[in-house]
């Protein structure tokens, strides 16, 4: 053994008839259980500054991106919309529904929770606060209950491999479909024991939920912005189930990751937007590797999903036990610089292996930003500007304005 | 890990290619490519294969390793 082992962490195996798993953490890979935050910074921009959907925040780009599908994807997305929405709808109206019978009075149900949310089919399990300093504006007045359980569905191995495509897409929506499937089941569940249960959908966020993740123990932040959870990295999709029930909350774990993703840095290098970067920044109280959004979204659009970030990632490849393993006896990080855990494809854009990276012009960069209106009003505003405006545009842009202004929901079950 | 001879794209794309003709959509198929990757990883590393890896990857790796590469495995 090269490293010395600064502690280590047990967790259930993948499966929930697999053993618990031992996880070695090297001393120089130690830093915080969870993640680095200022309580008082978070507070203030919570306070201050609320964090929005992207749904909302961001819906410019998300009307954009069904311009730049392939004709294959924009059938898919439609179909997977079509599926989607009565499960986000389900979600919407969940908190409302009464409990099916009374609870026990003092039994504490989180273990029966857990087992339930198991046997359905989510990998990883935890409980903790639903800390509503991450709730977006929109979805303050929806929240209803206080503790969170946080639920994380692994999406299929194989298909995610061959990220960036199609079949790596079919892996993402279809788990979002099964994932919506499971949380009305695990709500009734809930109901039955006597408890309300509000569903958070996973394409309709009320917060921004990997912090809650992290302070349930499920994982860490990872450099690509996902959470890493030790079975399967960033290869799951992730939801929330608040409940007024009686229950126990699990710990943050330091897995390493914090100090991990600072020497392995793989998918900062094999980012094919450039929008990942090396260095931590701190960001609303919290230090943490701060993606581009303007730099991936182009990819990610564009090129069936992108996810080359967690492609590359060697814990979602190989599992933290393994990573974890070998950077303890050799120092080095498992597959990295690879052409199996590096080398990825682009359609039309070909094969690149470790070192190599596609290039796009600045043109490709140049999306739709912020909020609709906000985008509606900056192209007015350009004609303005150039004089090139007519009678016609100002009536145009007041109907689109409008119409804007008249939609009901930001929700959309996208990327 | 630089100065062995790695599996590259022609040996990967050749290996997943039988692993899937022979083993795409049964029971095993997960267990098998989560396998082949780890030994693939472990090979390139110059480690030893560990024994829990799939003697049906194993074969595969033996197959399609690069210029007959030496490596290693656990005995089971």
């Amino acid at each position: 053994m090269l490293k010395k082992l600064h502690h280590t962490v047990t967790r259930p195996g993948r499966r929930p008839d697999d053993q618990d798993v031992e996880i070695g953490i090297a001393e120089e890979l130690a830093t915080v259980p969870g993640i680095r935050k200022i309580d008082a910074d978070v507070d203030f921009y919570s306070r201050n500054y609320p964090l929005e959907t992207q749904n909302i925040e961001k819906s410019a780009d998300r009307e954009w991106v069904w311009t730049v599908y392939s004709g294959e994807m924009y059938e898919y997305r439609k179909h997977h919309d079509e599926v989607n929405k009565p499960l986000v709808e389900a979600a919407v109206v969940s908190g409302n529904l009464p409990p099916t019978s009374d609870p026990i009075k003092g039994k504490n149900v989180t273990e029966e929770i857990r087992a339930k949310a198991k046997s359905l089919g989510f990998g990883e399990v935890g409980f903790t606060k639903y800390d509503r300093k991450y709730t977006y504006k929109s979805k303050k007045g929806w929240v209803k209950y206080e503790h969170a359980i946080c639920l994380a569905l692994e999406q299929d191995y194989w298909q995610t491999q061959t990220i960036p495509s199609m079949e790596a897409e079919f892996a993402h929506f279809g788990t979002y479909e099964e994932e919506g499937a499971y949380a009305i089941e695990l709500a009734a569940f809930i109901r039955s024991l006597g408890y309300q249960a509000q569903i958070h959908s996973p394409n309709d966020n009320s917060a921004a939920y990997i912090p809650m993740f992290v302070e349930a123990g499920l994982g860490q932040l990872g450099a690509n912005g996902q959470l890493l959870s030790p079975h399967f990295g960033s290869r799951s999709r992730l939801m929330i189930i608040s409940t007024d029930a009686l229950v126990t909350y699990d710990e943050p774990v330091d897995y390493g990751i914090n100090k991990f993703c600072e020497i392995c840095q793989v998918c900062v290098n094999r980012c094919p937007g450039r929008a990942l970067v090396k260095e931590k920044v701190w960001w609303r109280g919290a230090e943490k590797h701060k993606l581009m959004y303007d730099r991936c979204r182009p990819v990610m659009a564009t090129y069936e999903g992108c996810g080359v970030c967690m492609l590359v990632c060697p814990v979602q490849r190989y599992g933290l036990p393994e990573v974890m393993e070998h950077f303890v006896n050799t120092g080095e990080v498992l597959g990295k610089g690879t052409d199996n855990l590096e080398g990825f494809e682009i359609k039309g854009k070909g094969y690149f292996g470790p070192g190599e990276l596609p290039s796009f012009d600045r043109k490709f960069f140049d999306i739709p930003h912020g909020t609709k209106e906000e985008w509606l009003f900056e192209q007015f505003k350009r004609k303005l500007d150039e004089n090139s405006d007519t009678p016609e545009d100002t009536e145009e842009f007041v109907d689109n304005l409008k119409s804007i202004l008249s939609e009901k929901s930001g929700f959309d079950s996208g990327l | 890990m630089q100065s062995r001879n790695m599996f590259q794209k022609n040996h990967i794309d050749s290996l997943f290619g039988e692993l899937n003709k022979v083993h795409k959509g049964t029971p095993d198929s997960e267990r098998l490519h989560r396998d082949a990757h780890l030994a693939i990883a472990y090979f390139d590393a110059g480690r030893e294969i560990p024994s829990s890896v799939d003697d049906r990857v194993l074969v595969l790796i033996d197959k399609y390793r690069p210029n007959n590469e030496k490596y290693f495995y656990q005995s089971k």
